[in-house]
């Protein structure tokens, strides 16, 4: 009975997600069936009416295309361009151009709403061929939250999705970039409903795991447009520079937090309680280990 | 004899697999020299626990072993189960725990452990637990005989909720119990315990309060119905630096005092001291207030702790209670610990108690 009801539950949420996504270069979406890809153009037909016509568009305004089986194509890319000029005055960062970001701060789908800005860093910048500094590492990246929702009883799991739609170079021109970083908690409905329903009515109170993403987690980020700087206007940066910031973040605790002292609740027998010795344990090896 | 050497073997052998093949073991080692009194009195006594845990992601059994020696009792050795208790997840939010267990909550004045005497108390309890955003929430059944007697004790329902959320923390247990003498049950005795934490300026501060109730409590001499029963303390703690804090406690006790058997503090007037019975000063008598002032240093290996009590009687004007404790203690390596306790009470009179410990601990 379970394994059809899971069978059932996986084919719809499957289906439910049968869809490719066109991601054009200004970063607007649109949900589609691809049908042909030429030389040129994309063949299509629109998600929400799949009997409908069909549309054909220019692979040159199109920046991505996300298959619904989790395969993406990217046009205009780098190798594509390559036969582009570079002279000694000007750099053309190229579309698909890839920077590595990461997370500044662990972030959970239990405190975040939509609208919610979080902060990314430049994990190592760019720089031009003359050793001129493009993207500077450290740069902070604002990012979005387009889509939080915590983790509810009957086991639904917490969901939280990112975007980043652009990062500022060091003479303050924003490069578009796309980046939709999509977490999800894990998802308990199934346990729940069956369990609740057949065994243990309390279990449908049970809540799916938050969507979670810990501080220090790396993702790559896109160019989506090609963006050209005038070198001769930029400062000179020595290339390959260690990125303080980034080794500080997975380096700042090395012995951990400092651990919380558990309420004293006017316990006479305080310091004997098992919560204190733990407590002072953990205390001892953390002072050891800062000492060291 | 070679039966008994048999069964020792045996029982060697039998321990021995145990904790080999127990997932988890721990250990402890508690002697103690009482030399509290005027005279020479020098009685050690010692503490051994033993435990063994086996244990998956879902699911636990826990079971330790205490053996108490009192080497100035004719060598006399008891054992006994400290805790025997299974546990197992439900459904990934909950928690039952079934068996003998140290239960303690919040201040431990209504359910404690008492872990100063040899003699802790443990409940036989059905234990649920939820672990809710909104708190964590444990309730069920226990039962806690005295000693080692099966017809007279307390047992009951009870529901903690504890929640913790930044700054501060809050506990909440409330619970009923039947007190049983001599096999025959009293009327229900009904208990609540509201304990707030608070930590300020990056914890250096942190404001406690507890509010205690018991109402519906039996005399034990005559069996009436008692006066319900409240206590309320506040007390703050101030980190000077991190070697050094200070504190200071109120205590104030409602017109018909305070008292419930089974927490970590002994009852007024009971014929054991409370310094004996469980290390502290105790519950004090009806209108009482304790103001407590204490100080707690630590430099490198070793630890100072001091705390002054000054009792006073509402109802007696000429009433004062002194009493002072100290504790020095010196951790000579990760597993062993070394202590001297000292406290000095004149019980409202004119005469000074004094009660000193030297206590080693080992736990490997």
């Amino acid at each position: 009975m379970k394994s059809i009801l899971t069978a059932f539950l996986t084919s719809f949420i499957l289906f439910s997600n049968a869809q490719d996504i066109i991601i054009y270069k200004d970063g607007s979406e649109k949900k589609t069936k691809v049908l042909k890809i030429s030389a040129n153009d994309v063949v299509f037909k629109k998600y929400s009416n799949l009997k409908g016509p069909e549309y054909t568009e220019s692979k040159s305004n199109i920046f991505m295309i996300k298959y619904e089986g989790g395969d993406s194509d990217i046009f205009n890319t780098v190798t594509e361009k390559s036969t582009q000029n570079q002279t000694e005055q000007n750099y053309t960062l190229f579309s698909g151009t890839n920077i590595e970001l990461y997370l500044t701060h662990t972030i959970s789908s239990k405190n975040l709403r939509n609208g919610d800005v979080i902060r990314f860093a430049v994990k190592n910048g760019i720089t031009s061929k003359d050793g001129k500094t493009i993207i500077a590492a450290n740069t902070y990246v604002e990012g979005k939250v387009v889509n939080s929702e915590s983790a509810k009883a009957g086991g639904v799991k917490g969901e939280l999705d990112i975007m980043v739609s652009n990062v500022t170079a060091v003479n303050g021109r924003n490069i578009p970039v796309f980046l939709n970083v999509n977490n999800e908690g894990e998802n308990k409905e199934g346990e729940a409903f069956a369990v609740g329903m057949l065994l243990f009515w309390p279990a449908l109170f049970m809540k799916g795991g938050e969507a979670e993403i810990a501080s220090g987690t790396s993702f790559l980020v896109q160019t989506t447009q090609d963006v050209s700087f005038n070198t001769l206007k930029l400062s000179e940066q020595q290339t390959n520079t260690p990125n303080i910031a980034y080794e500080k973040l997975n380096k700042a605790n090395p012995c951990g937090e400092k651990p919380k002292k558990p309420p004293t609740f006017n316990n006479p027998q305080y310091r004997k309680t098992q919560e204190y010795k733990v407590y002072y344990k953990k205390l001892k090896i953390w002072q050891e280990c800062n000492n060291n | 004899m070679k039966k008994n050497l048999r069964n020792i073997l045996a029982l060697s052998l039998g321990l021995m697999t145990t904790i080999a093949f127990a997932q988890d073991w721990n250990a402890d080692s508690r002697t103690r020299i009482d030399m509290s009194g005027d005279y020479d009195k020098f009685e050690a006594a010692q503490r051994t626990t033993v435990g063994a845990t086996w244990g998956g992601s879902d699911w636990g059994i826990h079971a330790s072993t205490v053996v108490n020696y009192d080497l100035n009792s004719g060598d006399v050795a008891r054992l006994a189960v400290h805790e025997a208790y299974a546990s197992t997840d439900l459904m990934g939010y909950a928690s039952m725990t079934v068996g003998r267990q140290a239960l303690n909550y919040g201040s431990g004045l209504l359910i404690g452990s008492n872990e100063w005497s040899a003699d802790r108390y443990t409940r036989d309890a059905w234990v649920f637990g939820l672990d809710l955003d909104m708190a964590d929430v444990t309730f069920g059944y226990q039962s806690r005989m005295n000693g080692d007697s099966l017809t007279d004790g307390a047992s009951g329902m009870y529901l903690n909720a504890s929640k913790s959320e930044g700054d501060w923390t809050a506990n909440l247990l409330y619970g009923s119990q039947t007190l049983t003498s001599d096999d025959v049950d009293g009327d229900a005795t009904t208990y609540m315990g509201l304990d707030l934490s608070y930590a300020m300026m990056d914890g250096a501060l942190g404001l406690n309060v507890s509010y205690n109730t018991v109402t519906g409590a039996i005399n034990a001499v005559d069996g009436s119905v008692m006066d319900d029963m409240d206590m309320t303390a506040i007390g703050a703690t101030y980190a000077v630096n991190d070697d050094m804090s200070i504190s200071a406690t109120q205590t104030t006790y409602g017109e018909g005092g305070f008292n419930l058997l089974g927490g970590n503090a002994g009852a007024y007037g009971a014929p054991t001291s409370s310094w004996m019975s469980h290390g502290n000063l105790g519950h004090l008598g009806a209108d009482q207030q304790n103001l407590s002032l204490g100080g707690a240093y630590t430099m490198g290996d070793f630890s100072l702790d001091v705390a002054m009590h000054t009792v006073t009687d509402e109802n007696n004007e000429d009433y004062e209670r002194n009493a002072m404790e100290v504790a020095l203690g010196y951790t000579m390596s990760d597993n062993a610990g070394l202590a001297v306790n000292y406290a000095i009470d004149n019980n409202g009179g004119d005469t000074d108690t004094k009660y000193t410990w030297l206590t080693l601990t080992i736990t490997p």
